[in-house]
């Protein structure tokens, strides 16, 4: 496992990306993007609970032992990352803990690492300010460091929407492909969730990853502070202590409001706390995509 | 139990205490700046903005306005009268000894005897101070002013003197306030016990006839007439000081009775001793001594220092006068402890101090409760 405060000190970007996926797929034995089809990659000794389908019963008969056979799927599946830059994602808990960004990055860069290692094609869209980087999605090595590249430029700033830059990037996707939306939803809800919808609607599949840190959750905070919007530098005096309660109400209906929204528009909403280890988000998307 | 400030002026340190309200309200409490995602379900607090602009821990400040009063207050060298400090006071004597040390006085052994009655009253005594003067009223004088500004304690006047009759009368002695005592210790010299200033000498000078005058009266006074005629280096017992005009007003009678006779029976003496222009006084050193000279200057004196003149008086006060003047020391006046010589500053220094450990606590607790974030647990119990 990936400890998230270990992000913050790895500036190599594949490094973080290789390590969570060797941790993620690790015992995995179906691949999450199933439907595709697979060309012969290697056999590897039978193992308890390998697919019989996939044993290799000439080489049996041959060898007198059981092989299985693995395949690496070749697709021409195209998926588009989707990064909220946006100044409230530079947020984090303690001074040693990851922003969501930086959490994002790293999720965002395995899920690279996994797409192009299996041979699909990926782009990334970064939204927060009017600097927007857009790489449409092309298979590769090449691709991966320069998906891994613009994924490493992108710091958060600004207070734009992502909902614009969401919609140029479902347009761009020519083919029905992997939408991944990585936000911590701090916008007006009916344009992102509209934009959402549609990408859903229009065959794409959609996955939307919510980032929250611990802090926003628990809202851990007492005496009178003055909170400052990390998007628009708004200040607002308020006696923590008393309106906690408040807070966690508006946020916890904000979220299931979220959840609904999602799962009724055929958005695969997958909410990430940023001090779990990444490699076991990942995994946990995997897994339920695998089912 | 009442209190004394012995430095009351240090009071004005008080308005310091603006101080500590103007530093508390320069460094009240600012919220703590915390940048967080959005401020989309955060309710803003009215409450806690105006907290934030009011005085925001009233402990603390009361503590650091007790501190500069309480300090401003020990400056003032604070002196608690209690019972039993006023019961010490009460015990204890201050004594002002005042030692004549005239020439009738010192005569003798007149100035080893008034030594050792001066020790022996100062041992006794809380506080004392030994006056040494020529005559006892200035001496009564400088020992009132010494006792009014002495430590709290009872008061007492002694006089070491002679008591030549004139040296102290009810008027020097009213110079006394009421509540200090007054005790006579009369030393009589052995030596030179006429109490005429024995060294003194005369010059004779005046008109021509007068020693002639003074011859005949002193006879007539039963006296041995051995009176030279003017500018005569014969011997004589007498001197007729001729004065150049009137006689000084401040110029006492002659009281010792033989005397006042020799004065009645010359010419144009009214008064028994003191004439317009002349003035006799009675010596019985030859008129050829070779201390004519301090003679003439101490007949001078004589004039223009009344006190003076009294060193030429054989009598003295009776015993029983002088007991009838004494009185023991009374009450402590309470406006004497204002001249107490101790104080409790260093009591009310060390209450400054645990003041000042008290604002340390408050200080870090509030320090403490302002840090933010808070854990969890502690918002929930808020």
């Amino acid at each position: 496992m990936i400890d998230p405060a270990v992000l913050t000190r790895i500036a190599d970007l594949e490094l973080v990306a290789r390590g969570v996926v060797e941790g993620a797929v690790a015992g995995l034995h179906r691949s999450p993007f199933h439907g595709y089809s697979a060309e012969f990659s290697q056999y590897r000794p039978y193992r308890p609970g390998d697919d019989l389908k996939y044993v290799d019963w000439k080489l049996f008969a041959r060898t007198d032992r059981i092989y299985t056979k693995q395949f690496r799927e070749t697709t021409n599946m195209a998926a588009q990352i989707v990064l909220d830059r946006s100044g409230s994602m530079g947020f984090r808990e303690r001074a040693d803990a990851p922003s969501k960004v930086d959490y994002a990055r790293a999720l965002a860069a395995a899920l690279t690492y996994l797409i192009v290692w299996q041979g699909d094609a990926i782009g990334l869209a970064t939204c927060g300010d009017d600097r927007g980087e857009y790489l449409p999605p092309r298979a590769g090595q090449a691709q991966l460091q320069a998906v891994l590249a613009a994924l490493a430029r992108a710091v958060p700033q600004g207070s734009h929407p992502i909902a614009p830059g969401l919609a140029r990037a479902v347009e761009r996707l020519d083919t029905r492909g992997m939408v991944l939306v990585f936000t911590d939803l701090y916008e007006p809800d009916e344009a992102l969730a509209r934009e959402l919808r549609r990408a859903a609607r229009v065959g794409h599949d959609v996955v939307l990853f919510h980032l929250v840190t611990r802090a926003e959750i628990e809202f851990p905070y007492g005496g009178d502070l003055e909170f400052v919007d990390l998007e628009t530098g708004a200040r607002v005096l308020a006696a923590a202590g008393r309106s906690a309660a408040d807070y966690r109400r508006s946020l916890a209906d904000h979220l299931e409001r979220w959840r609904e929204q999602a799962t009724a528009d055929g958005v695969d909403y997958l909410r990430v706390m940023t001090d779990t280890p990444v490699d076991g988000a990942l995994r946990a998307h995997l897994l339920r995509r695998a089912v | 139990m009442g209190v004394l400030l012995r430095n009351p002026i240090a009071l004005a340190a008080l308005a310091a205490i603006a101080a500590p309200i103007v530093v508390h309200l320069l460094l009240r409490r600012r919220a703590t700046r915390l940048p967080f995602p959005s401020l989309r379900f955060i309710t803003p607090s009215n409450a806690a903005a105006v907290r934030l602009r009011s005085i925001a821990d009233w402990p603390l400040l009361l503590v650091r306005i007790a501190i500069v009063g309480v300090a401003a207050f020990a400056l003032a060298r604070p002196l608690f009268v209690t019972p039993a400090r006023r019961a010490g006071w009460e015990d204890r004597v201050a004594r002002a000894i005042v030692v004549d040390v005239s020439t009738s006085a010192a005569a003798g052994d007149g100035p080893a005897r008034a030594r050792r009655a001066a020790d022996s009253e100062a041992e006794a005594a809380f506080r004392s101070r030994v006056v040494d003067a020529v005559d006892l009223f200035s001496g009564i004088v400088e020992g009132v002013r010494w006792l009014a500004g002495a430590p709290p304690a009872r008061r007492e006047l002694v006089l070491i003197s002679d008591f030549q009759r004139g040296s102290l009368d009810e008027a020097a002695l009213a110079r006394i306030p009421e509540s200090y005592g007054v005790r006579f210790v009369q030393i009589v010299p052995q030596d030179g016990a006429s109490g005429v200033a024995p060294d003194l000498t005369l010059e004779v000078r005046g008109r021509a006839g007068d020693d002639r005058a003074v011859r005949a009266a002193l006879e007539a006074a039963g006296q041995r007439p051995a009176v030279a005629p003017v500018d005569d280096k014969a011997t004589a017992s007498v001197v007729i000081v001729a004065l150049g005009g009137p006689v000084p007003p401040n110029i006492g009678p002659i009281r010792s009775a033989w005397m006042a006779s020799v004065a009645a029976a010359l010419p144009g003496v009214a008064n028994g001793a003191v004439g317009d222009r002349t003035m006799v006084v009675m010596l019985d050193k030859p008129a050829d001594s070779f201390e004519l000279p301090l003679a003439i200057r101490e007949i001078r004196r004589a004039f223009f220092e009344p006190r003076a003149w009294q060193e030429l008086e054989p009598d003295r006060l009776a015993a029983e006068t002088l007991t009838k003047w004494s009185r023991p020391p009374g009450q402590i006046d309470e406006r004497t402890a204002a001249h107490a010589d101790e104080d409790d500053g260093r009591w009310v220094w060390l209450v400054v101090l645990g003041l000042i450990g008290v604002e340390t606590w408050l200080r870090r607790r509030l320090d403490a409760r302002v840090a933010t974030p808070r854990p969890a647990e502690d918002v929930r119990a808020a």
